[in-house]
């Protein structure tokens, strides 16, 4: 659980801040909606790993033309199904993060000096709602300062017309 | 070329040096927004700008007036399966004097350096000095009057420039003093035994883009080009400088005119050969007989194998044998005739000695004067030792062009050794202030390297050899400047030389009626003249 919020980055790396809707002042679970808008957001420490845990796993894997190698199958996989048991998105999500969770290691090894808080130590799921338009999977990461963040990712469901 | 994380790992470095703040962690939007598209467009950018420098890189190359060794070219090379050259190290033989009579050993390792020229040489192994030599690593202690001297085989060192390890070649008696940090016993004096071979250079940037065409022309030995590709493909040990063909028609080619036209028949091609930067010299034993009716007189005749298609005899004196006293300079030579012979599975057509001069097939037939009575000798046969002046490797060259497998049916292609112009130049440079130093020695490798370079039928201008003073800190070159050469004419009885002379460009003179042409001649220059004493290259500096 955050124990401490603050805006001073003074010394940090700083990121563009799109996650839009998210206060790190609520406590809970909230909604995480991507967009830009926000004059000089900027954002660092656990937001920003948020952020980029989100980017990263949302990125279809082959998306980048020229590195094809980042992102996830997720979303891949999950709409080029046409009917996928509730059971499947487990196993989805898991491969997926365990892809992310790859990823942000290897970097995390090459840049030992990264603030704690800002290096991801885990990522689980803990539990996803199927709504009427869209499934929230609800993530838990865990920093390697033992910081706990809870947030919830909507995946939008993709509704095909009747012939 | 550079690789996509080539150019990324480049932009996340600059960022990372210039604005430590921004993040660009994967997964960042600065990194999968900005960074990696920044990447992908420089990386197109970057390979574009780079392959228009190989086209500059050229372009540099070959307006360049010193020699270059970019490795850009050499991965151009690459494309034409053409691989730079790496050189090859001149080797030679070194007489040292001493003064008494032991033994000595000469270790591995141990350096002789030319105090003009700052060349070092080293014994590759080491050697026991002894009276009598008995295993493979023993030289020989010959006595010569006062003083005893022996033999020792040497190779260019590795250290300082590599035109200076790789083309330092030398002449007969050329001096060496010890080489820093060895010592030697009753040391006297040491010089060059014979000459060194001419070694190769690294090849240089302008060399290797000679070599693309060459690596993409037909092998059918039909052209200047093809024939050149051949030989370096087929005699890989053969450094082929230059080839020059003189085909049916031009004014150089005399074989085939014996008919009522008096014009060479089709398909007779002379192939000029250059396979070394500066003449070479070697030894050979040779067989005489003392003359019935002529006191003194002595004849032998040399076939072609001994020293194919030699320019000139240099000298002719007694077999050196260990233990007995050595004879320097030549008996006089009374008369010399060059012939022919005819003895190969498969021979070109020739018809006179005058066609067959420095060729594989050429004789010569020679009277000198030696009085046995000197040595009370009595048989009526002897052994004596020449030294020739000749350009290797042209019997080989003529081995492939002749050879059933490489061969063009309806051509007879003659290798000969090119016709050689002996140049020696004098010059005067002016220093700045009287205490610069001016680094004689390397302005002498750099006009070395510039005459031996010259292909058939160019000049030697002494306007760059002025460029290449002024490549160093001098004040002005005084002119005008004395460039000699002496051309050796290919006649069939004693030696002749036609000389030329000129302060602004000498240039091989068209003598069709002596043989001679820029298209069959080339420039040679040594650093040391013939009789090892005198500058070839002199530089005088006030």
């Amino acid at each position: 659980m955050l124990t401490k919020i603050t805006s001073d980055y003074t010394g940090r790396a700083k990121d563009i801040f799109i996650n839009l809707g998210v206060s790190p002042t609520t406590q809970g679970k909230q909604p995480v909606v991507v967009g830009f808008g926000y004059v000089s957001a900027v954002c660092a420490g656990v937001q920003k790993l948020v952020q980029r845990y989100m980017i990263t796993f949302l990125t279809n894997l082959g998306s980048q033309d020229y590195f094809p190698e980042f992102g996830t199958e997720f979303l891949t996989s999950l709409y080029g199904s046409n009917l996928l048991p509730q059971s499947e998105l487990v196993h989805l999500f898991n491969f997926a993060n365990m892809r992310v969770l790859s990823v942000f290691r290897d970097w995390q090894g090459e840049h030992p000096d990264t603030p704690k808080d800002e290096r991801l130590n885990s990522a689980m799921l803990q539990d996803y709602t199927i709504g009427t338009d869209s499934v929230e999977f609800e993530i838990l990461l865990t920093t390697e300062n033992g910081d706990d963040v809870n947030f919830v990712m909507p995946i939008p469901i993709i509704s095909y017309g009747n012939s | 070329m550079e690789t996509l994380d080539q150019t990324k790992l480049r932009l996340e470095t600059f960022i990372a040096n210039t604005y430590p703040d921004a993040d660009i962690a994967p997964g960042s939007v600065l990194n999968e927004w900005i960074v990696k598209l920044a990447a992908a467009l420089q990386n197109e950018m970057h390979n574009e700008v780079t392959t228009l420098s190989f086209s500059n890189s050229v372009t540099d190359v070959l307006n360049s007036a010193s020699d270059t060794y970019s490795d850009i070219i050499g991965e151009l090379a690459s494309n034409y399966n053409v691989e730079r050259k790496q050189g090859k190290k001149v080797v030679g033989q070194i007489r040292v004097t001493v003064s008494q009579q032991k033994n000595y050993y000469v270790p591995q390792g141990f350096t002789f350096v030319q105090p003009n020229l700052n060349f070092t040489y080293k014994v590759t192994t080491g050697y026991n000095v002894v009276g009598t030599p008995v295993n493979d690593n023993d030289v020989a202690l010959i006595p010569e009057n006062d003083v005893y001297f022996f033999v020792v085989p040497v190779e260019a060192s590795n250290v300082g420039e590599e035109k200076q390890d790789f083309i330092s070649q030398l002449s007969h008696r050329t001096r060496f003093d010890i080489g820093e940090g060895y010592t030697f016993d009753e040391f006297v004096s040491a010089e060059a035994y014979g000459s060194f071979t001419s070694g190769q250079n690294v090849e240089t940037d302008r060399e290797l883009i000679a070599r693309f065409k060459e690596g993409l022309a037909t092998k059918g030995l039909l052209s200047k080009v093809s024939i050149e590709s051949g030989l370096k493909t087929l005699l890989p040990d053969i450094n082929v400088k230059s080839v020059s063909l003189i085909g049916s028609g031009a004014p150089e080619q005399i074989r085939g005119k014996a008919n009522a036209m008096g014009v060479s028949t089709m398909g007779m091609v002379d192939v000029y050969a250059r396979t070394c930067d500066a003449l070479e010299t070697v030894r050979k034993v040779v067989t005489a007989t003392k003359s019935e009716t002529i006191a003194n007189q002595w004849e032998m005749n040399i076939s072609p194998t001994i020293a194919p298609g030699f320019y000139q005899i240099l000298s002719i004196g007694p077999v050196k044998v260990p233990g007995k006293q050595t004879y320097t300079g030549t008996y006089p030579i009374v008369s010399m005739n060059y012939g022919y012979q005819l003895n190969y599975p498969r021979n070109n057509y020739i018809s006179s000695a005058l066609e067959a001069r420095f060729t594989r097939y050429q004789t010569c037939n020679v009277t000198f004067q030696w009085d046995p009575l000197s040595e009370s000798y009595t048989d009526l046969t002897k052994d004596f030792e020449v030294l020739f002046l000749y350009m290797p490797y042209v019997a080989d060259i003529q081995d492939v062009l002749i050879d059933d497998n490489n061969r063009i049916v309806c051509a007879d292609y003659l290798v000969k050794a090119v016709v050689p112009c002996d140049v020696s130049i004098r010059l005067t440079l002016l220093r700045r202030y009287p205490t610069d130093v001016i680094p004689v020695v390397e302005i002498k490798k750099d006009i070395f390297t510039y005459v031996n370079s010259l292909g058939i039928g160019e000049p030697l201008y002494a306007s760059k050899i002025i460029e290449i003073c002024h490549n160093y800190n001098i004040k002005t070159v005084d002119l005008p400047i004395q460039m000699v050469g002496r051309l050796q004419i290919p006649g069939t009885g004693i030696d002749q030389a036609m000389e030329i002379i000129d302060s602004d460009k000498l240039k091989i003179p068209s003598d069709a009626d002596k043989g001679v042409s820029p298209n069959n001649s080339m420039f040679f220059i040594n650093y040391i003249e013939a009789d090892g004493l005198h500058d070839n290259i002199g530089i005088e500096v006030i």
